[in-house]
């Protein structure tokens, strides 16, 4: 199985695809404004005619290079090239502008990779066990699991907990389109025959993400069109000594732990673990003032830990169908469209494809590695290319997405309409990752509390009767509540002040 | 001051957003049709989910602490900030709204083209113009794009007026 793995990765087509993937993805968070999201967006429909190992190894390439090649913008524009890479700049850039921009870019790129390949062998020694324990689930505990994701999400993704569950209740409400997964009956069709099925995930997740970041970027100030200042840097070997990257063993192991394990709570990444970590290393440090003055240590903590949450964001994933974060969810309409469902039975079923998944993120750490080392005068070129001709080149290339689907045009009108939902959103403050989770994991959800009631003849209190449900659900109204208190005591203290 | 106005605004319209979505949610739940053998059909989750949808907004709007007073006084700087954001918004929406709609009867190439000449003309800062740079790329673009996706990837694009 292993082997059949390596050997379906190990062929010309995939490797010049995992090569052009890793660049491309580079390239794309490199550039402040374009994202993870929009690079396998964008990229999705090239792989619709692509075999599923040679479609998917794609785009975990354009994951791991698209969430390393953020640093770059970071350090040398003080821009962060992508939400990942938002704590980067606090010590990246003013490193950059003492003159320590090849330091700070070499600490960086050696903190991405050793944590993605380190973040991807946890994937491998975890996920099998959890798929394993998961074989045993039945629809108790797949309903309570998708509750406690949903819960979770909800109530620390955001600064409000109501705004979490809204965005939660608007996902899960966005799920019950189309037929019923029990029982068939059609809801919320609006006389639309392409909505019998559902709305289908890709224009829904090109809609909120993509589109939806354009729209916000075109209507925020694109600035006066000169180009980017780009600090100047000097790069020897590695750009750091040995003893440097041994003096922060602590900072990166702590920061690996904190990438990982926010990678593995569904719906949050790379994006929440950056700023967590930082903040942590910045609070256990012994010289906690020189924190944002452009010191190794913020670099490290920042990159170790979004590029530990690619493997952490997988484990969910591959294991529950659950996605890890915003760029997983994109994922999972990848395997989707391949015809393949994440589970735990897709460890059984097809083995040798999840082995290939794992080689292809290792080779593409890999090229990511050597890429970003070597082709940083190129990447740091491409900072200067201005936002106003990527953009439309980019929305026309989501419509193309979309379009190339199904043939049909009405997937282009849901991409614009949950654009214009995922806009009004963001200018409402509420979250999207709980949204997304909420249409993904509405199916699911439905279907086996709906069978697990059927089970017990109606009766909620079966869900209470086995143990993994229970702890879950219990787990998830503890959080609601404690979160909810804390806020509304948060709330009451800044009152009195 | 204004800021926190400003949001207690929009925290009052996102409340009523979602009252009214779990009412009309309630509504259409109310007439799905379960076959008799099924206990919990497919209106189940629907009812569920609308009544959390109007508990959910009516505590959004109970906690919005709206305020009418702070609605009347506008600071016009951000007004007119607004007001230009709101134009841009809607610029970009009439031009994607247009694209999609002619883009099977005229045709990928052709609306592709105009796409992104209009739209890098809308968000291109006026001094930074140059109509020749943004018709190649619109040009460029497009049919870079469709014999990509139609040879390489072979992706039907719809060819339109010039089929």
């Amino acid at each position: 199985m292993v082997l059949e793995g390596l050997r379906s990765v190990l062929t010309v087509d995939c490797m010049i695809i995992i090569t052009i993937g890793t660049i491309i993805g580079i390239i794309f968070g490199s550039i402040p404004g374009l994202t993870a999201n929009m690079a396998v967006a964008l990229c999705l429909p090239m792989t619709y005619k692509m075999t599923p190992v040679v479609g998917i190894s794609a785009l975990v390439a354009l994951y791991i290079g698209s969430i390393s090649g953020g640093l770059i913008a970071a350090i040398l524009i003080n821009i962060p090239g992508t939400p990942a890479s938002v704590a980067t700049c606090f010590d990246g850039a003013p490193m950059a502008q003492r003159g320590e921009a090849g330091k700070a870019l070499g600490a960086g790129i050696i903190s991405s990779f050793l944590a993605t390949i380190l973040s991807i062998v946890a994937l491998i020694i975890i996920a099998p066990q959890l798929a394993r324990v998961a074989l045993k689930f039945g629809p108790h505990e797949y309903f309570a699991v998708g509750l406690f994701s949903l819960t979770m999400i909800g109530s620390l993704i955001s600064g409000s907990v109501l705004k979490g569950l809204i965005a939660c209740a608007v996902g899960l409400s966005m799920s019950l389109v189309g037929a019923a997964p029990i029982g068939g009956a059609i809801r919320f069709t609006f006389g639309f025959r392409e909505l019998t099925t559902g709305f289908n995930i890709l224009p829904v997740l090109i809609g909120l993400f993509a589109v939806s970041e354009i729209f916000e970027t075109i209507t925020s100030p694109l600035g006066d069109g000169s180009k980017t200042k780009t600090h100047s840097y000097k790069m020897k070997g590695f750009g750091i000594t040995w003893a440097e990257l041994k003096g922060q063993t602590t900072n990166f192991i702590r920061s690996f732990l904190i990438g990982l394990g926010i990678g593995i709570l569904p719906g949050i990444g790379g994006g929440t673990s950056n700023i967590l970590s930082y903040t942590i290393a910045r609070q256990t440090s012994k010289y906690p003032e020189k924190f944002g003055t452009g010191i190794l240590d913020g670099v490290v903590a920042s990159e170790t830990a979004n590029n530990a949450s690619i493997g952490g964001a997988m484990i969910p994933l591959l294991t529950l169908g659950i996605p890890g974060d915003t760029v997983t969810a994109m994922l999972l309409g990848g395997l989707t469209i391949h015809g393949i469902s994440p589970g735990p039975l897709l460890f059984v079923n097809y083995g040798d494809f999840v082995y290939a998944i794992f080689f292809a993120m290792i080779i593409s750490s890999i090229m990511m590695f050597v890429f970003m080392m070597g082709g940083i005068p190129v990447f740091a070129k491409v900072l200067s290319v201005p936002q106003y001709m990527l953009l439309p080149v980019v929305l026309a290339l989501c419509c193309v997405g979309c379009y190339g689907l199904n043939n049909r045009v009405f997937d282009v009108w849901c991409m614009l309409a949950f654009g214009v939902v995922g806009f009004a959103m963001h200018k409402l403050k509420v979250p999207m990752p709980p949204m997304i989770l909420g249409f993904i994991l509405g199916g699911m959800i439905e279907q086996n509390l709906i069978r697990g009631l059927q089970y017990s003849r109606g009766s909620f209190s079966s869900f209470f009767q086995h143990p993994i449900s229970a702890t879950f659900i219990i787990i998830s109204l503890v959080v609601v509540i404690l979160t909810a208190v804390k806020e509304i005591r948060n709330k009451l203290g800044r009152q009195k002040n | 001051m204004n800021h926190i106005k400003s949001r207690k605004i929009s925290d009052l319209v996102l409340g009523l957003f979602i009252l009214v979505l779990g009412i009309i949610l309630a509504m259409g739940a109310a007439q799905i049709t379960t076959g008799a053998s099924l206990q919990q059909g497919g209106d189940h989750m629907p009812k569920i989910v609308s009544i959390f949808l109007i508990i959910l907004g009516l505590c959004q709007i109970l906690f919005a602490e709206r305020r009418a007073e702070t609605i009347a006084s506008d600071d016009s700087s951000e007004e007119l900030s607004f007001k230009k954001k709101t134009i841009n918004f809607i610029l970009e929406f009439i031009t994607l709204f247009v694209y999609i709609f002619f883009l099977k009867k005229v045709g990928f190439i052709v609306m592709t083209t105009l796409f992104v000449f209009v739209q890098s003309y809308l968000i291109t800062p006026k001094p930074k113009v140059n109509f020749i740079k943004m018709a190649v790329l619109a040009v460029l673009t497009s049919t870079i794009t469709y014999y990509v996706f139609v040879n390489a990837f072979s992706l039907m694009l719809p060819v339109g007026i010039l089929g």
